[in-house]
C-alpha cells in the first residue's frame, strides 16, 4: 500500500484551533466511514469500533438518510485525502524554513573532470528555484581534504572561508553566518559560486573527505532540520568516514555481496543522528570510478534523501541532466520533517515499512526528515484474524510534515477496501504495479541482507510462481494442465520478474555502485515508477516521424504512446529507436539508418562517419523538422516521467550500445533466458507443484 | 660609593660591592649576594667590534681587561680559570701601544658582531585577538591594531589568529576571499596536528631526513605554499580587510553564561603557526594575544562558564580552592616549553574590567620575555600607547630596544657558583662547573635563554661564596679581586647578530671586617632583590610569610651592621650605607608585590611580573614611589612619601611607576577652580600647575607600559592613588594631626616601624 503525497493536492482542512477529530482510543483520524449515530452526537470509529462523543464545535444533525447534512462540505466526510493545517499540539518546535545546504567537491580530481565547474553553475540555477520564500537558506561548503564553509556576513560583505582542516573530529563552526537567507543574499551566492571554480582551479590536493563534509554539514543543519545536497566525485580517502577502495568480490551466484554493505559503521549511526534532527541527506555521485555507492547510501535511504549518480561524469553531456535533478530536486512538491504511521481496522496489522525512512526502535512512526513527490512508502499489512466476507477492512495513513510555506500540516488517506471470500474475485482487484514494486523492494532488502545472488534470483521466481500456483490451484483448477494459466490483471508478472531477474540488481556482471544505485532506487520508487524501470518504454522514432508527417514537429501527447515489446524483433530495418525507463534515454541508430535521418539528428552525413567522432555524439537541438520532433517528444516524455532523462547515443561498439541491448529484455543474452523461455521455465516450477 | 654612577657604565647592580672570602662570612651577610645586570642596556659609549670575542679555552670567558696579557709572547691569562692562552694568528700585531678593543681599561663592556648561523628573516608577529568581547570593545582594539600596523615596516611579517569559541587562523596569502582555518576551541591539539591541519608541513621549520617527513599527509609537491604569515606589504589590503570584517564571536552566549572563550587553545594554535613559519632563532618573533576575558573553554581554562562560579582570587589560591588553576598552569607551562624552544615571544594586552588569567599565562610570559599590559578597557590611552611603543622603531620615541633570542651566560671568578636567577628567562639545560648546591629561582644552570629582551629587561642573579675561611692564597692580586663575566649573544633590533660581554671585579675582604663590608653594600639593589626573591619565595614555598621573612631579614642586618649597645634601642644608630633600607623595607611590606589583600591573582602577577623584568632604579620607584613637591618657594624638591607632605599650597607628582598622580592641594585646587592660572598676572601659578604636569608626561614618555595619569584634588576621589602609597603618619588615632590630611589606616607608620626595628636588633 503505497502513500505520497502526489498533485493534485488534497483538499485542506484549517484544524489550526481544535486539531482534528479523532477516534479517542486508536487515533484514527476522522474518515467518511465513520458512522454519526444518537442524532450526531456520537460517532463509532470505523477502525476500532469505539462509540465517541462528537465534540461540540463538531456537531452536525444526521439527514434522514443517517448521513450528517454536512457531509458535503466537510472535506473529511467525502474524500478519502484531506489535508489538515496541524493545530498546536502537532508543533513539536516551531517550524523551520526550508534550509539547503550545498556541499561541493574541489578536489582536483573533481576540478580536472569539470565537476565542480558545472556544480557550481547547478547550484546557481537551483538557487532560482528554491522554495519557501525569504525565510528559505542556504549553505554553502567546498571540500578536498578539508571542508570549507563559506559564511556572508550582510547582503554587502563579501564571503569568508572558514577551512575545517580536522577531519578526524569535523564540527560546523559557530562563529559566523554560514546559512543565508537565499532570496535576500541571491546576488552573492550566485557572485560565489562563479568564483569558486577559479578559486580553486590551482588545487592540487587530490584527497577529499566527503563524510567528514558530510558530518559537518549535518551538524550546522542540526539545529533547523533540512537538506544537505552532497556532490561527490571520488571515493572520500580522509578524515572520518574516509571508505577504502574494494574489490567486487563475490560475483558468483553463491556469494554473498558483502560489497553492497557499508564499509563504515559509524556512516549508519551519522545517518540516525541526522534522521535525529531531521536532517536529510542527498547523494549526487559525479565520479570517474568507483565511489562506494553502497556505504554513502546509507545517509540517503535513512533520511528520506535521494541517490543520483552520473558516474562516469562527463560534463559536456551530462550538465543538463544534472542541473535539471538538482532544479527538480528543490523546486518539487516536498515536505520536511515529517512522521507517518499507517492504522488498520481491526484484524489487520501493519507489519513492515519500507523506503527511505527512520524508524525508531520500539516506536510504531515513522520519521522521514524530508518526503516529496517521487518517494513511496511500503506498508505490509498482515490479516491477523478472519474478516467478515462483505464487510469493509480500512487502512488509514497519516503523515505529519512541514510544508514548503512553513506550515505543519497532516495528510491523511483512508482506504475502504471490500472484503471478499471469493479468491477469483481477489485476483480481479490485484494490482500488478503494487505487487511488482513489492517484490522489488523485497529483492533489494535482501540484497543489502547479505542473501546470495542466486537466493534472490530464487526469491523472485517463487514469489512469481506461488502467486500463480494458488491461481491456478483455487481459480482454474479445471483448466489443462499443460497450459500456462493466468489470472488477467497479473498476466505481466512473469514478463516484470523476468525484467527484474535482467535488471541492473540481480544480473550478473554489474558494477558494484551501479547495483548499490538499484537497490537504492527500487527501495523509494513509487508504484508507477517502477514499471518503467523495469520494463522500458521503446519508442520507434522512424515511424513517428512519417505518422507525425513531413514539417511536423508536435509530437502527439507522451502519455499516449504505447511502447514496443522490448525484443530486438521491434527495431525495424534502417530505423531509429528511443527507448526511456524514467532514468535515461537512449536513441539507438541502427547500421542503415538513411544518412538524410543521420545528417538531421546528429549533423553527420554517415553512419562511418558517426563512428569516427572520438567523443560521444551530442544531441544538439537542431534546426529540422526531424531534430524538432525529436525534442518535442522528449520533453513530453520527461513531463511524463518528472525527470530529465539524458540522452545517450547508442551506435555500434558505444558503452550506449550494450546498455541499450541489454534493456531488451525479452531476448535471450548473458543477463538470462528469453521471456518465452522463462514462461516455459515458470509454467514447469507450477506443474511441478501441481503434481 | 656612587652604585648607580657604576650602573651607567656596565648595567650592573651588586648587592654587595665588597665580598666577604669566606662562606661562613658570607651567610653573617644575611642580603644574598646577587647582581642585578641588564644586559640589553643601552650604553652610548660602548663600542661594537665588527669581530668574534676570543675565548678563553679552558673556560670560555671571553678575553677582556682584566686579563694579563704578555704582549712579547702573545699570551693573555684568563682571570678566571688562570690559564694561560695564546692569541690567535691574526693578533701577531698587538703591542702595549697597539692593543685591540677588548683589552681597553674602559671597555669593560663590550658588544661584538658574530657571523650569522642562521639566514636572517624580518620580524613576525601574530596577532591573536579576542572576539568575546563587546562590539565596542572590539572596534577599539581593531582601531589600536590598525593603528599600530600602520607603523610597521612593509617587510615585517605578520599573521592573525581570532578566538572566541573557536581559534580562526586567517590565511594571508589567499586573496580571493577572506580565508580562515577553524579549530575547535574544546579540543586538545597537539603542535604537530595543528600545523598538519593548516597544511604546513614541510614548511620553514622542517629538517630535510627529520622524523616529520615520514608521514603520508601533508600538501602535494608542487602547490602553492599557504601563507599564514607574509610580508605586511604584501598582505596589508588582507589583514586590514579581515581586521575590518572581524565581528563579535556570534556563538550565543546565556545570561548567566560568560562566553566560550578559548584562550588556551588560541595560544597553542598561535605558538603552532609562528613555530612552523618562522626558522628558528632567525628573527625577532612576537605573539601578541589581545584578550577581554577569562578563559572559559579547553585548554588553560581559568574559570567555568557558569556564573554561579566565581573566578579564583587569592584566598582560593591559598587554599587550593581553585578548580583550575593547576591544570592550566601546567598547560601553559607546556606552552611556554614550546615557545622558548622556538625562542618566540608572547606579549599580553589584557584589556578589561575583571580578571583574565594572567596569573596563570604568566610563567609564558616571563619566560619568553614578553610584554604584558594590563587595563580596564581597549579604550585606555595605556593600551593605546603602550601598543604603539611596542612597534616603536629605533630613533623614533619610545623605542624599546627589543632584541631578540638572547642567550645568556655567566661565568664567575673561583669560589662562586651561581645559585639561579630570577627575571624573565628560561633555563637552559647546559653543565656547568659553576652552579651551586642551592638551587634558587631557575637554578642549576649557568646559561638562559631570553626569547625577547629590551633595554630595560634586568637579571637578577644569585650567588653563593664557596670559598673556606681565610684561606692562604699564593697568588696575592688574582685572590683580592673577583671577577663576573656576563656573556650574552643575541639577535640585535638591527638584525645583526651581537655578542655582548660585560666583565665586573670586585674586591674580596676577610669576612670580619664589617665596615668595609658595610660600605659596599647597595641598599637600592639589596631592596629590590628581596622584593624579587620575596615574592619568589611567596609563589614557591607552601605558607611562606613574606612580611615575617622582610622583617627577620631586616633585623639580622641591623643586628649585623648597626652601632649599638645591647638592650639599649636608644643607642641603636645605622650607618649611613643603611640608612634608607629599613624605609624601603617598609614600603616594600605594603607594595602589592607582598600585599596580597585587595588585589586579584591577575593583578599581582602583573606587578610582580614588572617588578622582575625592570632595571634597580625602576623597580625602586614601584617599591617606594617617588614623591615631587612644586610649589612657589623655589624649584620641585622631592619630599618625604609620607602623608605629612601634603599641603594646601603644594602640588604633588607622584610617581608609583604603574600610575602618576598628579595632586593638588586644597588651597591650589581652589585657584585652579578659579582659573587664576588663566589670568596674565598669575603666571607663576600656572608654571606651578604646568610643571608637574610636564614632568608626568615625560614619565609616560620614556616607560613600559605607559603608565596611567591621575589628575586630582585634595579630598578627591582619585586622591585615594596617592593616599595609599603615602606613610601613614597621621592616622584617625592621631592625637594631634600633624598635617592637611590622615589616613583612616590602622597599618603602623614608618616610625612605629622603626621603632620596633631598633628594639628587635638590639636584643640579646
Amino acid at each position: 500500500m503505497p502513500s505520497k503525497p502526489t498533485p493534485p493536492p488534497a483538499q485542506t482542512v484549517d484544524a489550526s484551533e481544535a486539531g482534528p477529530v479523532r477516534c479517542g482510543r486508536c487515533k484514527a483520524y476522522m474518515n467518511p466511514w465513520m458512522r454519526f449515530t444518537g442524532s450526531g452526537r456520537t460517532f463509532t470509529c470505523n477502525f476500532c469500533g469505539l462509540s465517541n462523543n462528537t465534540p461540540d464545535h463538531y456537531f452536525s444533525h444526521l439527514g434522514p438518510d443517517g448521513r450528517r447534512t454536512d457531509a458535503h462540505e466537510r472535506p473529511e466526510l467525502c474524500r478519502g485525502s484531506v489535508e489538515y493545517l496541524a493545530s498546536k499540539e502537532y508543533v513539536f518546535r516551531p517550524p523551520m524554513a526550508p534550509a539547503h545546504v550545498f556541499l561541493i567537491d574541489v578536489s582536483q580530481t573533481a576540478i580536472a573532470t569539470g565537476a565542480t565547474a558545472s556544480l557550481c553553475r547547478a547550484v546557481a540555477a537551483a538557487l532560482e528555484r528554491i522554495q519557501g520564500g525569504p525565510q528559505a537558506l542556504v549553505g554553502i561548503a567546498t571540500f578536498d581534504s578539508a571542508v570549507h564553509f563559506y559564511s556572508i556576513r550582510s547582503p554587502s560583505a563579501a564571503p569568508q572561508m572558514l577551512v575545517m582542516s580536522d577531519v578526524a573530529d569535523v564540527f560546523a563552526p559557530s562563529s559566523g553566518k554560514l546559512l543565508m537567507e537565499a532570496a535576500e543574499y541571491k546576488s552573492q551566492l550566485v557572485e560565489l559560486l562563479e568564483s569558486l571554480p577559479a578559486m580553486w582551479a590551482a588545487n592540487r590536493t587530490n584527497e577529499n573527505c566527503a563524510g567528514a563534509a558530510i558530518e559537518a554539514a549535518i551538524d550546522l543543519l542540526k539545529p533547523y532540520g533540512g537538506k544537505v545536497h552532497a556532490f561527490v566525485a571520488s571515493l572520500p580517502s580522509v578524515g572520518v568516514h574516509s571508505l577504502k577502495p574494494r574489490e567486487a568480490s563475490g560475483l558468483g551466484e553463491k556469494d554473498k555481496l558483502a560489497y553492497l554493505m557499508s564499509q563504515d559503521n559509524t556512516l549508519r549511526s551519522l545517518a540516525t543522528t541526522a534522521a535525529d534532527h531531521m536532517v536529510c541527506v542527498d547523494l549526487l555521485v559525479l565520479g570517474q570510478s568507483y565511489c562506494d555507492v553502497a556505504s554513502l547510501s546509507d545517509l540517503a535511504t535513512t533520511t528520506g534523501g535521494t541517490v543520483y549518480s552520473y558516474t562516469p561524469y562527463n560534463s559536456q553531456t551530462d550538465f543538463d541532466q544534472l542541473v535539471n535533478d538538482l532544479i527538480w530536486n528543490v523546486s518539487r512538491l516536498q515536505g520536511l520533517e515529517a512522521v507517518m504511521r499507517v492504522r488498520c481496522s481491526s484484524g489487520l496489522d501493519v507489519e513492515s515499512y519500507s523506503g527511505h525512512c527512520y524508524r525508531q526502535p520500539n516506536t510504531p512512526d515513522v520519521y522521514l526528515p524530508a518526503i516529496d513527490c517521487d518517494k513511496a512508502l511500503l506498508a505490509r499489512i498482515n490479516v491477523t484474524e478472519k474478516l467478515a466476507a462483505g464487510s469493509e477492512a480500512y487502512v488509514q495513513a497519516a503523515l505529519l510534515y512541514t510544508n514548503m510555506s512553513g506550515q505543519r500540516v497532516i495528510r491523511v488517506h483512508t482506504l475502504a477496501l471490500p472484503i471478499t471470500d471469493n479468491i477469483s474475485t481477489v485476483f480481479k482487484g490485484a494490482d500488478l504495479d503494487a505487487q511488482i514494486c513489492s517484490l522489488g523492494r523485497r529483492v533489494s532488502s535482501s540484497l543489502l541482507g547479505q542473501a546470495t545472488l542466486g537466493a534472490c534470483r530464487e526469491l523472485v521466481s517463487a514469489a512469481v510462481v506461488a502467486t500463480l500456483y494458488a491461481y491456478r490451484r483455487y481459480c482454474a483448477s479445471s483448466s489443462s494442465a499443460v497450459q500456462l494459466i493466468l489470472p488477467e490483471a497479473l498476466k505481466l508478472l512473469p514478463l516484470y520478474a523476468l525484467s527484474l531477474l535482467k535488471g541492473a540488481g540481480l544480473k550478473d556482471n554489474v558494477k558494484p555502485d551501479d547495483r548499490s544505485l538499484w537497490i537504492a532506487r527500487m527501495g523509494c520508487l513509487p508504484c508507477s515508477g517502477v514499471g518503467p524501470l523495469l520494463y522500458p518504454r521503446l519508442l520507434p522514432l522512424s515511424r513517428l516521424l512519417a505518422e507525425a508527417g513531413e514539417g511536423n514537429a508536435t509530437a502527439a501527447d507522451g502519455n499516449t504512446f504505447e511502447g514496443l515489446t522490448l525484443s530486438s524483433e521491434s527495431l525495424e530495418l534502417g530505423g531509429v529507436s528511443l527507448l526511456e525507463n524514467g532514468y535515461e534515454a537512449i536513441l539507438y541508430l541502427g547500421r542503415d539508418v538513411p544518412n538524410q535521418l543521420l545528417h538531421d539528428l546528429l549533423g553527420v552525413d554517415s553512419y562511418d562517419e558517426l563512428l569516427r567522432i572520438p567523443n560521444t555524439p551530442a544531441l544538439l537541438p537542431r534546426d529540422n523538422w526531424p531534430s524538432r520532433l525529436l525534442s518535442d517528444l522528449l520533453n513530453k516524455i520527461r513531463l511524463q516521467r518528472s525527470s530529465f532523462m539524458r540522452l545517450r547515443v547508442a551506435r555500434k561498439g558505444d558503452p550506449a550500445e550494450s546498455a541499450f541491448f541489454a534493456m531488451l529484455v525479452e531476448d535471450r543474452s548473458t543477463a538470462g533466458m528469453s521471456y518465452v523461455e522463462y514462461l516455459c521455465q515458470i509454467h514447469r516450477l507450477i506443474q511441478n507443484k501441481m503434481g | 660609593m656612587d652604585f648607580a654612577a657604576l650602573e651607567d657604565i656596565d648595567g650592573v647592580r651588586l648587592t654587595w660591592n665588597i665580598w666577604p672570602n669566606s662562606k661562613l662570612e658570607a651567610t653573617k651577610c644575611v642580603i644574598p649576594f646577587a647582581s642585578v645586570y641588564t644586559p640589553n642596556k643601552r650604553l652610548p659609549t660602548m663600542p661594537v667590534l665588527p669581530y668574534e670575542p676570543i675565548p678563553c679555552k679552558q673556560c670560555t670567558a671571553v678575553l677582556n681587561p682584566y686579563a694579563r696579557v704578555d704582549f712579547y709572547s702573545k699570551v693573555w691569562i684568563c682571570p678566571f680559570c688562570h690559564s694561560r692562552n695564546h692569541f690567535p694568528a691574526h693578533y701577531q700585531g698587538i703591542s702595549d701601544t697597539n692593543m685591540p678593543a677588548e683589552l681597553y681599561p674602559n671597555y669593560c663592556t663590550i658588544e661584538y658582531t658574530l657571523p650569522k648561523t642562521v639566514a636572517p628573516h624580518p620580524p613576525a608577529y601574530v596577532f591573536l585577538i579576542d572576539t568575546c568581547v563587546s562590539e565596542d570593545e572590539l572596534g577599539a582594539c581593531k582601531t589600536a591594531i590598525m593603528q599600530a600596523i600602520q607603523t610597521l615596516p612593509e617587510y615585517a611579517y605578520v599573521g592573525l589568529v581570532t578566538f572566541g569559541t573557536h581559534v580562526h587562523v586567517y590565511e594571508l596569502g589567499f586573496t580571493e576571499c577572506s580565508k580562515c582555518f577553524v579549530f575547535r576551541g574544546s579540543k586538545e591539539y597537539t603542535s604537530q596536528q595543528i600545523v598538519e591541519q593548516l597544511g604546513m608541513r614541510g614548511g620553514a621549520s622542517a629538517r630535510p631526513g627529520g622524523p616529520g617527513q615520514a608521514g603520508p599527509a601533508g600538501p602535494q609537491p608542487g602547490a602553492p605554499q599557504r601563507r599564514f604569515l607574509m610580508p605586511l606589504g604584501e598582505c596589508e589590503f588582507t589583514l586590514t580587510t579581515a581586521l575590518e570584517e572581524l565581528q563579535k564571536d556570534s556563538y550565543p552566549v546565556i545570561a548567566t553564561h560568560r562566553p566560550a572563550r578559548c584562550t588556551g587553545t588560541a595560544m597553542q594554535v598561535a605558538a603552532a603557526l609562528m613555530g612552523a613559519s618562522v626558522p628558528i632563532g632567525s628573527c625577532a618573533a612576537r605573539i601578541l594575544l589581545f584578550v577581554g576575558g577569562p578563559c572559559t573553554e579547553g585548554q588553560g581554562k581559568v574559570v567555568s562558564r557558569e556564573l554561579t562560579e566565581e573566578i579564583r582570587s587569592h584566598k582560593d589560591l591559598a587554599k587550593d580552592g581553585a578548580p583550575h588553576y593547576r591544570k592550566a598552569k601546567k598547560f601553559y607551562d607546556g606552552l611556554a616549553a614550546e615557545l622558548v624552544a622556538h625562542g618566540h615571544a608572547l606579549d599580553v594586552f589584557a584589556c578589561a574590567l575583571d580578571q583574565v588569567g594572567v596569573a596563570e599565562m604568566k610563567d609564558v610570559v616571563m619566560t619568553t620575555g614578553g610584554l604584558t599590559v594590563q587595563t580596564d578597557t581597549y579604550h585606555n590611552v595605556v593600551f593605546r600607547d603602550s601598543l604603539k611603543r611596542l612597534f616603536a622603531r629605533d630613533g623614533e620615541e619610545g623605542f624599546l630596544g627589543l632584541s631578540s633570542n638572547a642567550t645568556f651566560e655567566v661565568i664567575p671568578s673561583r669560589d662562586i657558583k651561581v645559585a639561579g636567577l630570577l627575571g624573565p628567562a628560561a633555563r637552559v639545560d647546559k653543565k656547568s662547573p659553576h652552579v651551586a648546591d642551592v638551587e634558587v629561582g631557575l637554578g642549576g644552570t649557568t646559561t638562559w635563554k631570553l626569547c625577547s629582551l629590551d633595554s630595560e629587561t634586568s637579571l637578577a642573579l644569585l650567588y653563593e661564596i664557596t670559598a673556606t675561611a681565610n684561606r692562604d692564597a699564593g697568588d696575592a692580586q688574582a685572590n683580592a679581586q673577583f671577577f663576573l663575566q656576563f656573556i650574552t649573544r643575541y639577535l640585535h633590533w638591527t638584525g645583526e647578530l651581537r655578542c655582548r660581554v660585560t666583565t665586573v671585579t670586585r674586591r674580596w675582604i676577610d669576612g670580619s671586617q664589617i665596615g668595609e663590608i658595610i660600605s659596599g653594600f647597595d641598599q637600592e639593589a639589596a631592596a629590590v632583590l628581596m622584593g624579587r626573591l620575596a615574592t619568589h619565595k611567596m609563589e614557591t614555598e607552601e605558607d611562606f610569610d613574606a612580611t615575617r621573612w622582610l622583617d627577620r631579614a631586616l633585623i639580622r642586618l641591623a643586628q649585623r651592621f648597626g652601632d649599638y649597645r645591647k638592650d639599649d634601642p636608644q643607642s641603636f644608630n645605622l650607618r649611613p650605607e643603611l640608612s634608607f633600607y629599613p624605609q624601603f623595607m617598609f614600603h616594600l611590606r605594603r607594595s602589592p608585590f607582598v600585599q596580597v589583600f585587595g588585589n586579584s591573582p591577575d593583578e599581582t602577577a602583573y606587578y610582580r611580573m614588572a617588578l622582575f623584568r625592570v632595571s634597580v632604579p625602576d623597580a625602586m620607584v614601584m617599591i617606594q614611589p617617588q614623591l615631587t613637591a612644586y610649589h612657589f618657594n623655589g624649584p620641585p624638591e622631592p619630599v618625604l612619601l609620607d602623608v605629612s607632605s601634603i599641603l594646601p599650597e603644594r602640588v604633588l607628582l607622584l610617581d608609583a611607576y604603574f600610575y602618576v598622580v598628579v595632586f593638588h592641594g586644597t588651597t591650589i585646587a581652589q585657584w585652579r577652580k578659579a582659573e587664576y592660572h588663566l589670568q596674565p598676572e598669575h603666571v607663576a601659578f600656572a608654571q606651578v600647575l604646568a610643571a608637574p604636569q610636564a614632568e608626568g608626561k615625560e614619565i609616560v614618555r620614556r616607560r613600559f607600559p605607559v603608565p596611567k595619569i591621575v589628575d586630582c584634588d585634595h579630598n578627591g576621589s582619585q586622591a585615594r592613588f596617592l593616599l595609599v602609597k603615602l606613610n601613614p603618619s597621621s592616622t584617625y588615632t592621631s592625637a594631634t594631626p600633624m598635617s592637611a590630611e590622615v589616613i583612616n589606616t590602622d597599618d603602623v607608620s614608618l616610625a612605629t616601624f622603626t621603632e620596633h626595628l631598633k628594639r628587635l636588633a638590639v636584643q640579646s
